[in-house]
């Protein structure tokens, strides 16, 4: 189309093809550009949520005479829960479990599950698993809990780094990271993101060749020696699911080991087969966690879920989000004390986690979805 | 439905929501990265353009749905094209010289005096540049570029019509 002729200075746009035709440099933004913007928007965020609580903090500190400005950062950093979106006894059980939790914590701000029938080398996994469950409070009102047991966290994080070596510790690492990267992704820190990347990128180093995790030694969890050298999909699955939660930190190769996982997933969770530790093994039974992450995996709707046989509360954290909340809100589970806490002796990892371990569980089972 | 730059932008605004802030993002983060470039900058665009999506961020609040997106964020970035003109016309003067940096291959595309876009782009004074990387790379209305720019858009027209003028007489007749 031709510009019209009485304004001297309208042009065709046409007329400027020539220059589209030459020879044109193309950059391709760095692969972290997004996240170097985000990373400087978390610090506006950080300064202006900052600001806020520390004018709140003087005003009371007018009034009650200081002391609260010293807490830490990231008690500062806490915003306002969800509200609790169950029936009034749901929300009086979870209340009465939230307390049972910030009662029994320790001075260093770890959970001890050796005093409540577990075994005391799973502190950091129960630790991060109170961590979550408070996170997921219904009121909010878990005093500093959750700062010291963030505190605790971090300091175990680097203690796990060589977690390949320790089979048992695996279970602590994971949870320790989904706890972490939980309040990183809440409450965004610069020196916690710095120690999380590195952590994952140490786990992202693990991956196996064919793009799966595995457990490397034996553990007390069952699991035997030939899992050494073979990718297993429940390790894999939960570090997919943590590196899709570490999508904004910004870790190298993280999106692309993520991809090759659930490539790798893809193989061991084939509708043929049904959901398997490695590809072609025998498949899970619904009483596992993993045939729950499995169909977490695969998005699989259900119309009716079949009570299990034996009460697995590690299982039921995957079950609960593969039925889309539908055991949340008014259902509490069994096994909880007039003191607030559930006692379930018989749960498949009582022996490990104790009473910290079902308590937790199950405050994460009543909580609204997020 | 795929949501429209400008709900996405409401999201930013009133919820303060990260992902539909990825999203913009992703989505601008090359057009914008380029169009610094084409500006004349010669290593720092990628910074201009984080520095955009910040100020962006930090405008959320002041954006209405009236306006149009991408007119919106290109405003920003002129603004720090602005700040980083006379940030670094303290040290040195703008960046239009010539480049003499490896071109890519041509292919069969016409290679006037074996020059690129970038080479014809430094030949206009900046502000016939300017309107036409607006114009012709960011394929913006002139309406826009006036929006933009902060000029009359009869300013905008006659910007493009010299611009054009000179880049004829650079190639003397041997567009197609």
């Amino acid at each position: 189309m031709n510009a019209p002729k009485d304004d001297p200075f309208e042009n065709d746009p046409s007329e400027f093809d020539f220059l589209k035709e030459l020879p044109a440099k193309q950059v391709e933004p760095r692969d972290d550009f997004t996240l170097g913007v985000l990373r400087q928007v978390h610090r506006i965020r950080h300064r202006r949520q900052t600001a806020k609580l520390m004018a709140i903090h003087f005003v009371l500190a007018m009034i009650v005479g200081g002391g609260l400005l010293t807490r830490s950062r990231i008690q500062q950093d806490r915003l306002p829960f969800s509200v609790h979106r169950g029936s009034e006894a749901t929300m009086a059980s979870a209340i009465a479990g939230t307390g049972w939790l910030v009662a029994h914590q320790e001075a260093n701000g770890a959970w001890a599950p050796e005093a409540w029938g577990g075994h005391a080398r799973f502190s950091s996994g129960v630790t991060a698993l109170a961590t979550l469950a408070l996170l997921h409070a219904p009121d909010g009102n878990t005093g500093d809990a959750i700062p010291k047991a963030t505190e605790y966290l971090r300091s175990q994080l680097a203690s796990h780094a060589p977690f390949h070596r320790e089979g048992p510790e695996l279970y602590n690492h994971l949870l320790t990271l989904k706890a972490l990267l939980e309040i990183q992704n809440r409450y965004p820190h610069p020196d916690l993101a710095a120690e999380l990347r590195a952590t994952l990128a140490h786990t992202i180093r693990q991956q196996h060749s064919e793009g799966g995790w595995g457990y490397t030694l034996d553990t007390p969890m069952g699991y035997g020696m030939d899992s050494r050298t073979r990718a297993n999909s429940a390790v894999t699955w939960w570090i997919c699911d943590l590196l899709h939660d570490a999508r904004n930190l910004g870790v190298p190769g993280a999106a692309r080991a993520r991809e090759r996982g659930q490539q790798w997933l893809a193989q061991c969770f084939s509708p043929e087969h049904g959901p398997a530790y490695h590809p072609g093994s025998p498949p899970a039974s619904p009483e596992s966690a993993l045939y729950w992450m499995a169909q977490l995996w695969s998005g699989a709707i259900f119309n009716e879920v079949r009570p299990a046989d034996r009460p697995d509360a590690y299982r039921d954290l995957f079950k609960k989000r593969a039925v889309n909340g539908r055991m949340a809100a008014d259902h509490i589970p069994k096994g909880q004390t007039p003191d607030g806490g559930w006692t379930v002796p018989d749960d498949r990892w009582w022996s490990a986690g104790g009473q910290v371990y079902t308590t937790a569980a199950a405050l994460l089972a009543v909580a609204p979805e997020s | 439905m795929q949501e429209t730059d400008e709900e996405l932008m409401m999201r930013v605004a009133r919820k303060d929501h990260e992902e539909a802030l990825v999203a913009l993002i992703e989505k601008y983060r090359g057009p914008l990265v380029n169009h610094f470039m084409r500006r004349g900058v010669q290593h720092e665009y990628e910074d201009l353009a984080q520095e955009t999506f910040v100020r962006l961020y930090k405008a959320r609040k002041r954006y209405r749905v009236r306006a149009k997106f991408r007119t919106y964020l290109y405003h920003i970035a002129h603004r720090v094209w602005v700040d980083h003109v006379r940030k670094s016309s303290r040290k040195t003067r703008r960046e239009t010289a010539f480049r003499d940096e490896p071109r890519p291959e041509s292919g069969d595309a016409p290679d006037m005096h074996g020059h690129d876009v970038d080479w014809a782009l430094s030949q206009l004074s900046p502000p016939h540049r300017d309107v036409v990387v607006y114009s012709v790379f960011d394929q913006l209305s002139h309406e826009e570029i006036a929006e933009i720019m902060d000029i009359p858009e009869g300013t905008v027209k006659s910007r493009l019509h010299h611009a054009l003028r000179k880049l004829r007489e650079i190639f003397a007749g041997e567009q197609p």
